[in-house]
């Protein structure tokens, strides 16, 4: 029995992709009714960003300057996810700005994707304080809101940035290295997922960065599959 | 860690009778979908002649519809589709099963549909339900330069 890390090594050695199970969705299949209550699908958009500037479920926003929402085209195919803004997303309202963003912005465009094309956000959307790893219970408060997004951009794919984005979204604890070079699923909507290494990380890691890109190859084979 | 994630209630995919106002959704998935798609007239057609037509809905959103006749302890899938916004979950394979089983509760004995050669997604899915090819009918699809073979495959139910 070959270890799982080390099978994963031989298969991206040989070129082969590993393939996650999915989450299966729960079937229901209706009896044979032929009226139907239409189902009002309210643009309840603005609602939610004002849900979460003005939220305070857990104690973060008290130090927070502001909430960061998320940016982006709103009918994305694209979701690209973070951990948590810093100071300067913090104090500008904004994700992946400063040092981060700029690699965020060039290893989006490696792929083809411009930053306005594509909608980023974070797991939690206030600052935590000293760029501190988020906490089980703020993720699990913040959650939410991500999945709200989730369901209203119905990105085709979502590029999760990082082991916190990746392990919060996917609600495992594996490592990121074991999570790379899969496709996995995300709730609400089972979205396909690709992790690869947070743009802050790979600033401090520079050798880590062909890895990365490896993932962003991945994904955008992925994406060209989903037409 | 643990996360929220785990609570969450699982996804509901939703297998209905498709109506006639499905049709507006129903098109916009086919023209996204097929080089050749369907017109509007053909699925209305459908409804009207009785085939069993469903509708997948992932939390009360479209994903996907699939068409089946059945005639003479025969079905035929003649349509099955997933919207390309959700793609890549496993809804393919579920819309199948459900044509399955509406094929087995209408009592066909066998299921037949007709695949292009250059999906060969959709080749692999219809593999792995057990679908065994049977043959090829030659020049059978539209294609972007003349015609394209169809191959054609059956499940026995």
């Amino acid at each position: 029995m070959v270890e799982r890390g080390l099978r994963s090594q031989y298969l991206q050695a040989l070129g082969i992709d590993e393939w996650a199970r999915r989450v299966q969705p729960e079937v229901i299949v209706q009896p044979e009714v032929l009226v139907q209550p239409e189902v009002v699908v309210s643009d309840d958009w603005a609602s939610l960003q004002h849900a979460v500037a003005t939220c305070q479920k857990c104690a973060l926003h008290s130090c927070r300057t502001q909430t960061v929402f998320g940016v982006g085209d709103r009918q994305a195919e694209w979701m690209v996810i973070g951990e948590a803004p810093g100071a300067e997303e913090d104090a500008r309202g904004e994700p992946f700005v400063g040092a981060a963003g700029q690699l965020l912005n060039a290893m989006l465009s490696a792929i083809g994707l411009a930053r306005e094309s594509v909608f980023i956000a974070n797991i939690l959307k206030c600052r935590p304080p000293g760029n501190r790893d988020p906490s089980p219970a703020e993720i699990a408060e913040c959650l939410p809101y991500l999945h709200q997004q989730i369901m209203q951009v119905r990105p085709r794919l979502i590029l999760a940035f990082g082991r916190v984005a990746a392990q919060s979204l996917l609600g495992t604890d594996q490592p990121l290295g074991a999570l790379r070079g899969s496709v996995h699923a995300a709730p609400p909507l089972n979205t396909p997922v690709v992790v690869t290494y947070h743009p802050a990380y790979l600033l401090r890691t520079p050798a880590e960065k062909r890895k990365a890109w490896e993932d962003l190859k991945f994904a955008r084979r992925i994406h060209a599959e989903l037409r | 860690m643990a996360t929220a994630a785990h609570n969450l209630p699982m996804p509901r995919l939703t297998m209905r009778r498709m109506l006639e106002r499905d049709v507006g959704d129903v098109v916009v998935s086919e023209r996204a979908a097929y080089a050749f798609p369907w017109s509007e007239g053909i699925f209305r057609d459908c409804l009207r002649a009785g085939y069993i037509c469903r509708v997948a809905e992932l939390d009360h959103l479209f994903v996907g519809y699939g068409i089946l006749s059945v005639g003479a302890d025969e079905a035929h899938v003649l349509n099955v589709c997933v919207h390309a916004d959700f793609r890549f979950r496993g809804l393919g394979r579920h819309l199948m099963l459900h044509l399955i089983d509406m094929a087995r509760s209408a009592g066909a004995r066998d299921l037949f549909l007709e695949v292009r050669p250059s999906n060969p997604i959709a080749v692999r899915l219809y593999q792995s339900l057990g679908m065994q090819q049977i043959g090829v009918r030659r020049g059978y699809y539209q294609a972007e330069h003349g015609r394209e073979d169809a191959i054609v495959m059956r499940l026995t139910l």
